[in-house]
């Protein structure tokens, strides 16, 4: 086949190669072209740099992106939660602050927080807070063995979380409560057999900004 | 004489609403219905909600022929509190033969034993716990022997939303406490709380199996809202931890029943509605898994 009408293989390479840098040069061209126009343009019109830049506005939030996944916003949240526990809430409410809108809202959204309309940061944060203080209290331990005199004092407004252990059983009381409150159906206010957990999280029930 | 011993399930929270009625009866309905299983199911809340809906046919009218049924047993004093009356006078042999006038049969798989008011009184100082203990444990041994009853697979109590007496000596005998939470903060609460006080209150008895599910389950789609996952998960992290913590063996069921408004006609017009059967069913394979 080497001296037919057809190109070989190797002689077909080159001229697509060359028919290829043509178009680049081409392209090359276009877009000084283009280039020259948005310039004209902008000195025109006097359009500011940082529209038709491609550069970042860090005054909007909205252009901003989440740099977390839904798995991760989790990880991220017991990492807060077990920082509540060991190191004070001011490094988590820090933690919090230090975080992009995007980021916490990813994490507002998988903890199942809903806002009215467009949440603030702090509405943010605080809900977030407020979950984390759902999870401290859930589990803390109403420990009825312990006794009286090592009951703490739970005056300490919002960080319940640190005095845990120290709930004592209310018995008798509350067994009548209990059932003045049964049946009554989505009855949040149910009272517990334990008196002092009556400490929600606001934000856990205060869902708007 | 092989009598296969059945297996008992009692419904508990403290907290009122979020299920236990309900969730006992479906139950009830959907492995009488669905499996070769004989159930008897008791209401042992003085409130009776289940034996008022049961009282109760579609349309708020009376069920004429349990009404009547029931009526004669309180005549003939056979109901629960006259068994726990006879069981817990002083020395004294526990006389109390069981047969169809103690039990109502609402299908032929599913027999009940009805609540009634005086079970209040149990809350007074009328009875006292040790001589209380025994009372079910004796009373489902009577069932098991009476040569008028069938042999039931499950016996399931609906429990009151406290400590009573009587829960105490369910509690003390059954094979599996069954724990509907909802979602939400309040109702998720009580989990840790009812644990621990679980281990108290039953101790020195073996503390029996420990099965928390979610029950209201909000859903979006087919799965639970983020907010309800979010009390999911809260609460498997409390019964982890409190299995870790005691000797007590509490497991979070991967089933949820799903918030359905349907449910609240589903003991009056005396069927799980369709949507329910599923979620139901797949409850119940966990709990028999977990049982055996
Ligand atoms: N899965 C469910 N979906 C919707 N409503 C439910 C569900 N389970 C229970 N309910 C409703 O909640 C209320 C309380 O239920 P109930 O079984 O009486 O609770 P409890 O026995 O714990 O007091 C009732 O109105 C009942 O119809
Ligand atoms: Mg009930």
């Amino acid at each position: 086949m080497s001296n037919g009408v057809f190109r070989e293989p190797a002689q077909e390479l080159e001229h697509l190669t060359g028919e290829i840098s043509e178009l680049k040069d081409l392209l090359r061209d276009m877009s000084k072209r283009l280039g020259q126009i948005e310039r004209h343009v902008n000195r025109a019109f006097n359009v500011p740099k940082t529209l038709s830049a491609k550069k970042k506005t860090t005054k909007k939030s909205f252009p901003e992106k989440a740099t977390i996944d839904a798995e991760q916003a989790l990880k991220i949240f017991d990492e807060l939660a077990s920082a509540w526990n060991t190191e004070n809430s001011r490094t988590v409410e820090d933690k919090l602050q230090s975080m992009t809108v995007p980021d916490l809202k990813i994490i507002a959204y998988e903890l199942g927080l809903t806002f009215k309309g467009k949440p603030s940061k702090k509405a943010l944060c605080s809900g977030i807070m407020g979950r984390i203080n759902e999870r401290i209290m859930l589990s803390k331990n109403t420990n009825i063995t312990q006794p009286k005199s090592k009951k703490t004092d739970n005056s300490d407004g919002n960080k319940v979380a640190s005095s845990g252990q120290g709930v004592i059983f209310k018995d008798e009381s509350t067994q009548s409560v209990g059932k003045e409150n049964n049946n009554v159906a989505e009855n949040n206010e149910a009272i517990q057999p334990n008196s002092s957990i009556d400490n929600v999280p606001e934000s856990s029930v205060v869902n708007s900004t | 004489m092989a009598v296969k011993s059945p297996k008992t399930i009692a419904t508990i929270n403290f907290k009122g609403g979020v299920g236990k009625t309900t969730v006992t009866w479906c139950l009830g309905d959907v492995v009488s219905s669905f499996t070769d299983s004989k159930v008897l199911m008791f209401d042992l809340d003085a409130q009776m909600s289940l034996t008022q809906a049961i009282a109760l046919n579609e349309g708020g009218t009376m069920n004429d022929k349990f009404q009547k049924w029931y009526e004669s047993s309180i005549e003939r004093e056979k109901t629960i509190f006259d068994a726990l009356d006879k069981f817990a006078r002083p020395r004294q042999h526990f006389d109390f033969p069981v047969g169809f006038d103690f039990i109502y049969q609402l299908t032929e798989d599913l027999h009940f034993v009805p609540s009634v008011e005086d079970l209040y009184w149990m809350e007074l100082e009328v009875f006292d716990r040790d001589a209380v203990k025994d009372f079910i444990r004796r009373l489902l041994g009577k069932v098991a022997n009476s040569p008028k009853l069938p042999q039931y697979d499950y016996i399931l109590f609906d429990c009151p939303p406290s400590f009573t007496l009587l829960s105490y000596s369910v509690l003390s005998c059954c094979d599996l406490i069954l724990i509907p939470v909802n979602p939400d903060y309040f109702a998720s609460k009580g989990t840790n709380l009812i644990l621990n006080s679980l281990k108290m209150r039953i101790e020195p008895f073996p503390l029996p199996k420990i099965g928390v599910f979610m029950n209201k389950t909000k859903t979006y789609g087919n799965s639970p809202t983020k907010e309800t996952s979010f009390y999911m998960r809260e609460v498997a992290h409390v019964c982890a931890e409190a299995s870790r913590r005691q000797t007590i063996d509490a497991d979070f069921f991967e089933s949820w029943i799903p918030d359905r408004v349907g449910v609240k006609r589903a003991i009056t017009t005396g069927g799980v509605p369709g949507d329910l059967l599923e979620p139901f069913k797949e409850l119940w394979t966990e709990v028999t898994g977990y049982l055996s």
